[in-house]
């Protein structure tokens, strides 16, 4: 069976859903990638953007992956879980990827 | 000299004149409201934030931090969003910043020429999204059902009967793919046929997107607002006509023009 329809539960082509009601990645892929590039005064890096779509990509990628196989180790950690610490101490994306991809290596290893 | 405690943050540009009311809306830094600035016949559609969330250094830290980047690009989206209720819009790229409102006018002035001509090429005109995704399942249903119709092999033995089954499920399976191939091909021929402008973006990663099944059509079409309807109903005709390949076709939108106000984006 076809999901037709705007992504809001609303069948009729009306204008867009609120932001909350779009798939996240539909989102990312237009506001990180796409659109007119002005160079602002504040001065970001474009290269480092594609890179952070990258290591998104790749960072909820394994988190997904590594949540259905069984490991979710950050959900009890106390400097990952909850939004407080995340906040104050948020974990570069490089290091979580790392972090994950260690433990996804050794997880796949066949069980003697 | 210590830093100014708010900058600008510009989420669009639209013709003066013609931004919808945004009342009330709050910007990517809740605490201040979305506004316009003008200059001459462009408006910027923007919103101060506070440097000490959205200054260069600030920036760094926080665009690795992915709810606050959740956060930030589903407010900056809305924005976009209630602009569809103008005619012409140029999203701009998230964390678009400038020092302050003058900073804004200095860049309409500037880039006036280029912006009148992305406004142009969007007036009437909406986004729309279509993603076809092949489940897993169906096409090894498929591919059960092309290879188990094929001649039985007429072998004598187990091994050999065994052998020809794998080749036999073999070419199905590769003439299976080749059809949603050109199924994905196809859908987005159609559909360029409704679009004033078309392009194709990566598939997107499984889990970041939450879609179960192989992405192997993400399309982005420009498409006249009196044309939305007709579009629509091309895309169902086109989903049902995939539904036994195990196709599923997914259309989302309207979306602002994200894909179709760079230069160099590919018509068609």
């Amino acid at each position: 069976m076809g999901a037709l329809g705007p992504s809001s539960s609303r069948g009729s082509l009306s204008p867009a859903p609120a932001g909350g009601a779009s798939n996240l990645a539909d989102v990312l892929e237009r506001v990180l990638d796409k659109g007119i590039v002005i160079a602002g005064d504040i001065q970001i890096n474009l290269l480092d953007i594609e890179l952070l779509t990258i290591k998104l990509r790749l960072v909820i990628a394994s988190v997904d992956t590594a949540r259905r196989m069984g490991i979710n180790w950050w959900e009890n950690d106390p400097m990952l879980a909850g939004a407080d610490n995340r906040r104050d101490h948020p974990i570069p994306l490089t290091e979580r990827v790392e972090n994950l991809e260690r433990e996804l290596e050794q997880r796949s290893q066949p069980e003697t | 000299m210590t830093e100014p405690a708010h900058v600008c943050y510009v989420y669009c540009i639209a013709p003066a004149g013609e931004v919808p009311a945004l009342d009330g809306l709050a910007g990517v830094d809740p605490a201040f409201e979305v506004t316009c600035v003008t200059d001459g016949d462009l408006s910027a559609v923007v919103s101060r934030v506070h440097t000490e969330e959205f200054g260069a250094e600030a920036l760094k830290r926080n665009l690795e931090d992915l709810d606050w980047l959740e956060r930030t690009a589903r407010a900056h989206n809305e924005v976009l969003a209630r602009m569809l209720a103008g005619n012409a819009v140029v999203p701009l790229r998230l964390c678009t910043i400038f020092g302050d409102e003058d900073g804004v006018r200095d860049v309409l002035r500037r880039e006036r020429e280029p912006l009148l001509g992305a406004l142009k090429r969007v007036h009437g005109h909406t986004e729309w999204s279509v993603k076809l995704l092949a489940e897993p399942e169906a096409l090894q249903a498929a591919t059960h059902e092309r290879s188990s119709a094929r001649p039985g092999a007429d072998v004598a033995g187990a091994g050999r009967a065994y052998f020809a089954r794998k080749q036999h499920e073999r070419a199905a399976r590769v003439e299976a793919r080749e059809m949603i191939e050109q199924a994905a091909e196809e859908t987005h021929a159609r559909l360029c046929e409704q679009a004033t402008a078309a392009t194709t973006l990566p598939p997107q990663d499984r889990q970041l997107s939450g879609r179960s099944g192989q992405m192997v059509l993400n399309g982005a079409y420009l498409v006249e607002r009196s044309r939305a309807n007709r579009f629509a109903a091309v895309a169902r005709e086109l989903d049902t006509r995939h539904h036994e390949l195990g196709l599923k076709l997914e259309l989302s939108g309207p979306f602002a023009p994200y894909n179709f106000v760079s230069a160099g984006e590919r018509p068609r």
